[in-house]
């Protein structure tokens, strides 16, 4: 009992030493430009970006002291807080709620520190010189018309299953909305579902959609990390076909993770809309760059591209989940 | 006492405990045979409880030795040794059944499968033993107070067989029930089964036990056989100081009205009409739920009424609390563990809490108290409160002592007008003595009292006048010289209330 | 009315019962695939998860404890579990690694709870954080796919029946034993009606403490295996929330939140609740925005029923001491 509990402490104490190793592993040097990197929550894609963050700085001999909230807004508005007690010189933040760590920006921007939001935008906001985000209208567009053109030759209602994000997160918000605006006018039924970008969800939102409509030809999942999920329920159902095979439902799905790499590769699912996450990241960097210097910057928004079984392993190496 | 050329059951040899510096229990010895009824008097916190606990094994003695049947034992462990407690607190489980009760500690079959008719069995045949009717497929918290004590007796006699320790059995039991719990200890004492009976009621003692032992704080004042000993005189050796049989030298009261109540009407009480004079000590009889804690409450303003209430024939509107304590007016409540006390906070401030702006410092407005320390501890020498320190927390004090303190409060308000309700409930004899003590002195004084009581011998010893109380009504009046018990009983508890059980 | 009423606050599962047939009435009639094979048996499999953590998470609740934390220890246990499987493709190592940490998870909030006698829900609360944690270091956030043939145990079937069906009725059965047949469940059942009379019993509150909650771990982690071969692999967000739901399960079971009273039936009928109104919802091709509203409505009602059986117990309780004390003559 004991012995385990001295073994979770030393865990414990071990990680939250690294935290401090990263922080402090550069002494600070002078004039040496710092910038502060608040992310909401640690996942793939997010950590795709991060790095492109990371690797543009060290490009230009920055100093990334970076801080993560864990989905929870008050931290990251101490997060903040503390940010610009440090005297960083740029803040690049992907924020957990806008509202909430608003006036913390504020103080940042009084404090003469850049502040550029990334990878989530943060609209009307006051604080924030500009925004590096993906341009997730454009990926929703790319899967919707893959899916218009694979349904072209159908005489009869199609029935597509949507899988939607978070309900409150701009990205999801626009992702239906790209989807949704490139079958405007087809002849097709649309179901939506919602799943909070969790795959759980995703799968018991699949399986009751197939319930009440069996005869689903196509599924968009607003990421495709719910792609497996999405397959668990179509090898229930025994659909589970690839391209070309009889009774193929269609699968399309925006992000660019390794699940959705695999897929599209096997031929399960059709194409995958990739966040181009590398370049969002040194995008927010060469921003705050700008900003720093004076110069007018804009809010700039990275198209995604949409990758099909065909082409897939051919641009491998531009896919942040395929490793 | 037929059995005392036996070998004792259990003998204990200078038992001593100490808790940090205080010592609880002292140099206790006393010898137990098969089948006699030891009553262990003593004050509330003489140390009765803390011996029943090392007794049990709930506790380890700090010094001296327990022999059973002759054997030392150093780590008691009831149910081994064959002795069993019944707390006042009953250790039963509500939402479990009588059986599963009885059995919980010593269930037939394998841990694994436990045989649930065995159970059963087993409970039945301990209920039997008792000669109790129970179904032992009830669940615990469906049975009212007096059956489950003869529950927890039966579980508590199923592992322990030899010594059985009841701590303050009746205090919760009506009477019939109360008269089957004496059956069944009869029966045990046949069966040769040793009792430690723990009970404040004299008439109980004298009625069920064959010996006594008088603790008080922690040391053993008195042993032997009860015959041997007069009420009085181990009713002294409790409390340690002679007791009169009439403590309060009742003067007669001024002839001032001091509070006036006009048909004061609640939801729990109707039409209700009295004056208190000056010096003058008003008791309230009657059952409990027939609206008097209620009816002072609202005199305080604590509950709506409707009604007038003068004081010094002046008329109090609207009745709230601030005007009744601009009027002197002050409430010593029922339940002080809830309204009363404020437990983890310490003597001193319970015992200022309702004078602390006299003691705020004007010079330096909000900054400290003057005076509180020296005031607060001149209320305890008074009221003759027994504490550690001035600063320890009240919970900490015995109930008669957080009583004494909490009378205390609002004594130093200076009332014109006290009403105490139930000021002795829970209290010991001395605590009560004391508490009877400065009620007669306040009358002296020519404050007017109202005691609300369902300890009818006390209001019959302290009142100039008794009013009698039933179902919100006032139903009667007696003056001190028609005070009579038995009519005052039958007045409170009238014939609506006999239909039930 | 009154029998009823009586029997609903001795038999508290039967209402949740009675809610599902009732609910499943309704559903039959808004929906025609409602009752088809099919979607009751789509039903079962998606209760599989919250059906089997609830049953472990009856015995701490009646112990009158809760564990906070028992999502975190499904997304430990499915991250170490990934982990491993990637790394070695052992199997057997994987599931020994994977069950055994869970239960030790499960063992050292028991531990705390006991040791410091600390309440149940800070205690888990900080050791949810904790566990999180770990996983999230573990695999740097990473998602971690499993290979395609583990997901057999997410949609493979044994004899026509799905696999976490049969997971969920084995659990259940063991359930079921544990807290009618055996010494240890009287004692659970003991222990959250008044902990005071059982350590005057004598019983063995510490070792009962500690067994419950590493009951939790344990259906945390047969939870987490299932949710992993189902999901395809190893996501941040997996098990977010899943205890909420699972105490909703478990009080709609009709097990109260205070310990003492309720039963492993009840909350595995409670899950499958929770699971028909997300499917009645989607069947009904619901919008998406109403979702949250229906599951805070019936959770409140959930909370509402736990309060309402308080009050009328306590009411109960009261009327009886009063008739005591009006039959007692003296005054």
């Amino acid at each position: 009992m004991k012995k385990m509990f001295g073994l979770i402490l030393i865990f414990a104490v071990l990680s939250t030493g690294s935290v401090f190793a990263n922080g402090n592993k550069e002494a600070a040097g002078d004039k040496q430009i710092t910038i502060g990197l608040s992310v909401d929550q640690l996942f793939e894609s997010r950590i795709a970006t991060n790095n492109g963050v990371k690797a543009e700085a060290a490009k230009n001999g920055f100093k990334v002291i970076e801080v993560v909230a864990d989905g929870d807004a008050q931290t990251q508005n101490s997060q903040i807080q503390t940010l610009i007690a440090q005297k960083v010189d740029a803040i690049l933040v992907c924020a957990v709620d806008q509202n909430t760590i608003e006036t913390a920006l504020m103080k940042a921007k009084k404090a003469g520190i850049t502040v550029i939001s990334y990878d989530r935008d943060l609209p009307g906001s006051k604080s924030t010189s500009a925004s590096s985000a993906p341009d997730s209208i454009s990926d929703g567009l790319n899967c919707g018309k893959y899916v218009a053109e694979a349904i072209k030759g159908r005489t009869d209602k199609v029935v597509i299953l949507e899988l939607l994000g978070a309900l409150n997160d701009q990205n999801g918000i626009d992702r239906s909305k790209g989807f949704n605006d490139a079958l405007k006018g087809k002849n097709v039924e649309i179901i939506q579902m919602p799943t909070d970008w969790a795959s759980d969800r995703a799968l018991a939102a699949t399986q009751n959609a197939f319930q009440a409509n069996p005869n689903i030809a196509a599924i968009f999942a607003a990421t495709d990390t719910q792609i497996p999920s999405i397959e668990t329920v179509l090898t229930d159902m025994g659909k589970l076909k690839k391209i070309g095979e009889d009774g193929h439902v269609i699968v399309v799905g925006i992000n660019g993770s390794y699940d959705g790499y695999v897929s599209v590769k096997n031929g399960t699912a059709d194409g995958i809309s990739v966040m181009d996450c590398k370049t969002i990241g040194e995008t927010a960097v060469k921003l705050a760059i700008k900003a720093m210097k004076g110069e007018a910057v804009e809010k700039v928004v990275v198209p995604g591209n949409f990758y099909t079984t065909k082409n897939i392993e051919a641009n491998k190496a531009s896919i942040w989940g395929a490793k | 006492m037929q059995e005392t050329t036996n070998k004792p059951l259990l003998s204990v040899k200078n038992l001593k405990k100490t808790f940090g510096l205080k010592t609880v229990v002292n140099n206790v010895s006393f010898d137990v045979y098969p089948g006699e009824i030891i009553t262990l008097v003593g004050e509330n916190g003489a140390g009765k409880s803390t011996l029943k606990n090392m007794l049990c094994g709930l506790l380890e003695p700090t010094e001296g030795q327990i022999f059973i049947e002759g054997q030392e034992v150093k780590n008691i462990n009831g149910y081994e040794h064959g002795i069993s407690a019944v707390h006042q607190e009953l250790s039963l489980f509500g939402t479990l059944t009588v059986a599963e009760n009885i059995c919980i500690t010593q269930l037939p079959g394998k841990p694994g499968n436990v045989n649930w008719v065995e159970v059963d069995n087993i409970a039945q045949k301990q209920l039997d033993f008792l000669g109790i009717d129970i179904d032992t497929k009830s669940l615990v918290e469906d049975l009212g107070t007096g059956k489950q004590q003869i529950v927890e007796i039966a579980k508590a006699l199923l592992h322990a067989d030899k010594l059985l320790i009841l701590d303050e059995p009746t205090t919760s039991l009506t009477a019939p029930e109360r008269e089957k719990l004496f059956i069944i200890m009869e029966r045990l004492k046949e069966r040769g089964v040793a009792i430690i009976f723990i009970s404040h009621f004299m008439d109980e003692i004298y009625k069920m036990g064959d010996k006594y032992i008088v603790l008080r704080d922690g040391h053993q004042v008195g042993s032997g056989f009860l015959k041997d000993v007069p009420r009085n005189d181990l009713e002294e050796m409790m409390v340690g100081r002679t007791i009169g049989e009439s403590q309060i030298d009742l003067k007669p009261p001024q002839e001032v009205d001091a509070i006036r109540v006009e048909n004061l009407s609640s939801y729990d009480f109707h039409d209700v009409s009295f004056t208190v004079k000056k010096g003058e000590i008003l008791g309230i009889a009657g059952l409990v739920g027939a609206g008097r804690t209620e009816l002072v409450e609202a005199i305080f303003g604590i509950r709506k009424s409707k009604g007038n209430i003068f004081i010094n024939d002046k008329l109090v509107s609207p009745v709230t609390i601030s005007k009744m304590l601009e009027n002197n007016v002050s409430l010593v409540t029922e339940d002080r563990k809830t309204n009363g006390i404020f437990g983890i906070r310490s003597v001193r401030e319970n015992i200022s809490a309702a004078t602390i702006e006299s003691f705020v410092n004007r010079k330096i407005k909000g900054f400290g108290f003057r005076n509180e320390e020296e005031k607060t501890m001149e209320v305890v020498k008074d009221m003759n409160v027994a504490i550690p320190h001035i600063q320890s927390k009240i919970k900490s004090l015995s109930g008669g002592n957080q009583q004494k303190a909490i009378i205390g409060r609002w004594l130093s308000t200076k009332p014109q007008i006290c009403i105490l309700d139930e000021p002795t409930k829970g209290v010991d004899i001395g605590a009560k003595f004391d508490i009877h003590t400065m009620i007669g002195e306040l009358a002296k004084q020519g404050v007017a009292v109202i005691v609300v009581s369902s300890d009818l011998p006390e209001l019959l010893q302290i009142s100039h006048r008794i009013k009698v109380m039933r179902t919100g009504h006032m139903v009667g009046e007696f003056k001190r010289e028609e005070f009579n018990s038995a009519k005052i009983i039958s007045m409170a508890a009238s014939s609506a209330y006999e239909k039930k059980e | 009315m009154n029998i009823i009423k009586k029997y609903l606050s001795k038999k508290r599962w039967v209402a949740i019962v009675f809610a599902t047939f009732f609910l499943g009435v309704i559903l039959t009639f808004v929906s025609p695939v409602f009752l088809k094979f099919n979607n009751l048996q789509s039903v079962l499999v998606q209760a599989s998860v919250t059906g089997i953590v609830a049953v472990g998470m009856t015995f701490i609740i009646l112990t009158g404890g809760i564990d906070i934390s028992l999502g975190a220890i499904l997304f430990f246990t499915s991250a170490l579990f990934a982990k491993i499987i990637v790394g070695t493709g052992s199997y057997i190592f994987a599931f020994v690694a994977a069950i055994g940490s869970a239960c030790l998870l499960g063992l050292l909030n028991g531990f705390l709870v006991n040791k410091f006698k600390m309440s149940p829900l800070i205690t888990t609360l900080a050791t949810y954080t904790m566990y999180r944690g770990m996983a999230i270091h573990l695999t740097s956030a990473q998602n971690v796919p499993v290979p395609r043939e583990f997901g057999f145990i997410g949609n493979g079937k044994i004899a026509g029946i799905p696999v976490p069906i049969i997971l969920l009725f084995i659990v259940f059965g063991i359930g079921i034993y544990l807290l009618t047949k055996t010494r240890f469940g009287l004692y659970v059942r003991a222990i959250g009606n008044s902990s005071q009379s059982a350590i005057e019993s004598n019983l063995p509150v510490k070792k009962v403490t500690l067994m419950v909650y590493l009951i939790g771990g344990f259906t945390s982690a047969i939870a987490a295996l299932i949710l992993l071969a189902r999901v395809g692999g190893l996501q941040s967000g997996i098990g977010i929330g899943v205890e909420f739901t699972v105490i909703a399960a478990v009080v709609l079971g009709g097990t109260k939140l205070s310990g003492g009273a309720g039963t492993v039936v009840g909350s595995v009928i409670g899950a499958i609740f929770l699971v028909l109104i997300d499917n009645g919802l989607n069947l009904m091709n619901a919008s998406p925005y109403i979702y949250d509203i229906v599951r805070g409505a019936v959770l409140l009602t959930a909370v509402i029923i736990d309060r309402v059986s308080i009050v009328r117990q306590t009411k109960h309780l009261l009327e009886q001491k009063a008739m005591r004390i009006e039959s007692s003559k003296n005054i």
